[in-house]
């Protein structure tokens, strides 16, 4: 999109701090025989440099207009420095679906909680609308605020630390350890894609009490769901209801129309009055591979610019994902001999064929793909004696299926590999080369196969 | 020409509290102009509306009332949504009463008060509410038409004032 000819060079870029909702906007229409109406406005959503979208909530006079006379004149106004600027916009269309739709929808959704309209304000359509002409109003502003944080810099750290990243485990470690470092966020995770269950699984977590490694949301589900299902940022500024997990792990687990014991639910670690939410998803080429989220108790903590710094860092973690996936797999060698002799009691490790749920000694650990993994490697342990895999192996076994298995793979490595470190002392997975892992294993395993 | 409309005393109580005022018109080319108010009141006999506006921020909307007198003023409490929005077409520049500053300072006072109340700070308001008492012009219109703009299902509803 081209930038609007406003001989003050000014773009949509340059005020996206007055459509962050916090100060209600104006707009101007007149019908067709010339009245004019005048309204307050919720949101004007970013749309790009050239283009914003205004909220269609209610068939008003205002929308009669700008379907008669398409030509609109809004007024912004600066939240921090209280200047204040005048568009000229000409109606395009309207969007009732799709990626603009659900990231205003969410926005709405805060805004409306924040200003006691939860149930008013409701999206029937995003008004798209071509920005004609940006005019600064003359009048008094304040300093802008200074910014104790430069996002650029710190998206360049972040992104060359990724770089130097060996897999996808440091790499997941690494990236939220930078969020943290480089931006100050004190909560976030990294979900992966199961593309045949429709679902998303965590696999790294930073800044909760439990990590909630392995539990789950459902496309379509929450900010995170929906930036996955749309593919796209979805970022609320203020304490919603509308898109809490509480809800969606109840929901989804209905949805799976499968009847599944309670107890196999890790629950979702999220904060439990989240202020602030962003969901980005991560994409490797042109296939969704999982969603980068992060949540913070306090309102207005992310913007435009930390969804930007947000999309670009998922953006490397994308590409170096779809890097590791291509790489090469290495030639098998034969690993030395590393295993420790168990001892003591026989852990019980139970598997329900049904959804390759596993359970050790009556508490559960993980299901399906991971779940298959383990019980593999349980099983080859147990009947052969052996610790040492490959990535390869597990690729061809028979027994764990799944068509995308080979792209999720290390994915669901590292999930098992949390998982058993979070739950099992006795029972660990060693990385013992590119490719090769050990399992560890401290005490005896007694297998029960429930089919 | 749609029959002028007197206005209640209770709706012009309301123009005089906290409340955020927008104006806007059409040219003669039927494109809509837009400013933000800095007071407003009503006549006595409930047949006339003033609003000031500064010059300056505001040159189209005035360019705007001077070809065709037409004029929509939205008036809204922003601590509690409630809205009206009132229509004319014989909007015109007029004397600026001896007391209009006074008018606009206590709008302003009571206007920062209800938004310091919900959260914003009161240097935020002050500069958007800054202007110079010079530039001050007063514009007044019949009022035509009265509707309900809190937000909602009754958005656009003719209010009976």
């Amino acid at each position: 999109m081209t930038s609007p000819p406003s001989s003050n060079g000014l773009t949509v870029d340059s005020i996206r701090d007055c459509l962050e909702g916090v100060i209600p906007a104006a707009i101007a229409t007149s019908d067709a025989d010339g009245t004019p109406n005048v309204s307050f406005l919720s949101q004007v959503h970013y749309v790009d440099s050239g283009r914003v979208a205004l909220t269609y909530q209610f068939f008003n006079k205002t929308r009669a207009n700008i379907l008669a006379n398409p030509t609109a004149t809004v007024q912004l106004v600066d939240p921090a420095t209280a200047a204040q600027y005048r568009l000229t916009l000409r109606y395009l269309h309207t969007e009732t679906s799709g990626p603009l739709f659900e990231s205003m929808k969410a926005k709405l959704a805060g805004i409306a909680s924040h200003v006691g309209m939860q149930g008013v304000y409701r999206l029937l359509g995003a008004d798209l609308y071509e920005v004609q002409r940006i005019e600064v109003v003359p009048g008094a502003t304040l300093p802008p605020p200074v910014h104790k944080r430069g996002l650029l810099p710190a998206v360049r750290r972040s992104c060359e630390g990724m770089l130097a990243c060996a897999d996808l485990s440091e790499l997941l470690d690494r990236a939220l350890a930078d969020l943290r470092a480089g931006f100050g966020i004190e909560h976030a995770l990294v979900l992966m894609l199961d593309e045949c269950a429709g679902r998303l699984y965590t696999v790294a977590a930073m800044g909760y009490s439990v990590s909630g490694v392995g539990s789950e949301v459902a496309l379509g589900d929450g900010v995170i769901g929906v930036a996955a299902r749309e593919r796209t940022p979805i970022r609320v500024t203020h304490m919603t209801t509308d898109y809490a997990y509480s809800r969606a792990v109840r929901a989804s687990v209905a949805d799976a129309g499968v009847e599944l014991a309670p107890v196999t639910e890790i629950p979702f670690p999220g904060l439990p009055e989240p202020h602030s939410q962003l969901a980005v998803p991560i994409l490797a080429g042109p296939k969704l591979v999982g969603v980068l989220f992060v949540e913070s108790p306090q309102e207005m903590r992310f913007c435009y610019d930390d969804e930007d710094a947000l999309a670009t860092l998922a953006a490397q973690l994308g590409a170096m994902i779809l890097a590791f996936r291509q790489q090469a797999a290495p030639p098998e060698e034969a690993a030395e001999d590393g295993s420790v002799p168990a001892d003591g009691a026989a852990a019980v490790i139970r598997h329900y064929a049904a959804d390759d749920s596993v359970f050790i000694d009556h508490d559960y650990l993980i299901k399906g793909v991971a779940g298959a993994i383990f019980w593999k490697l349980a099983r080859d342990y147990v009947r052969q004696g052996r610790t040492d895999f490959s990535n390869r192996e597990l690729r061809l076994a028979p027994d764990i299926r799944l068509p995308d298995l080979a792209e999720n793979l290390e994915a669901r490595l590292i999930l098992l590999q949390r998982r058993l470190a979070e739950r099992c002392p006795f029972l660990g997975i060693e990385k013992t080369g590119r490719g090769r892992f050990r399992l560890v294993v401290q005490r005896p395993l007694a297998l029960e196969d429930m089919a | 020409m749609p029959q002028a409309v007197v206005l209640g005393e209770a709706l012009g109580a309301f123009l005089t509290e906290g409340v955020s005022v927008l104006v806007s018109s059409s040219d003669a080319g039927n494109r809509p102009a837009l400013g933000r108010a800095l007071g407003c009141r009503l006549s006595a006999d409930g047949r006339t509306v003033t609003v000031y506006v500064a010059a300056a921020p505001c040159a189209d909307l005035l360019t705007a009332i001077g070809e065709t007198g037409r004029i929509a003023v939205a008036v809204s409490k922003p601590s509690t949504h409630r809205s009206v929005q009132i229509k004319g077409q014989d909007a015109r520049l007029v004397h600026c009463a001896a007391n209009a500053g006074d008018v606009i300072a206590r709008k302003i006072d009571a206007f920062t008060a209800d938004v310091v109340n919900i959260g914003f700070t009161e240097a935020l308001v002050r500069t958007l509410m800054d202007h110079d008492p010079a530039d001050v012009v007063a514009v007044a219109f019949t009022p035509t038409g009265v509707f309900d703009q809190t937000p909602g299902p009754n958005a656009g509803t003719v209010i009976t004032p």
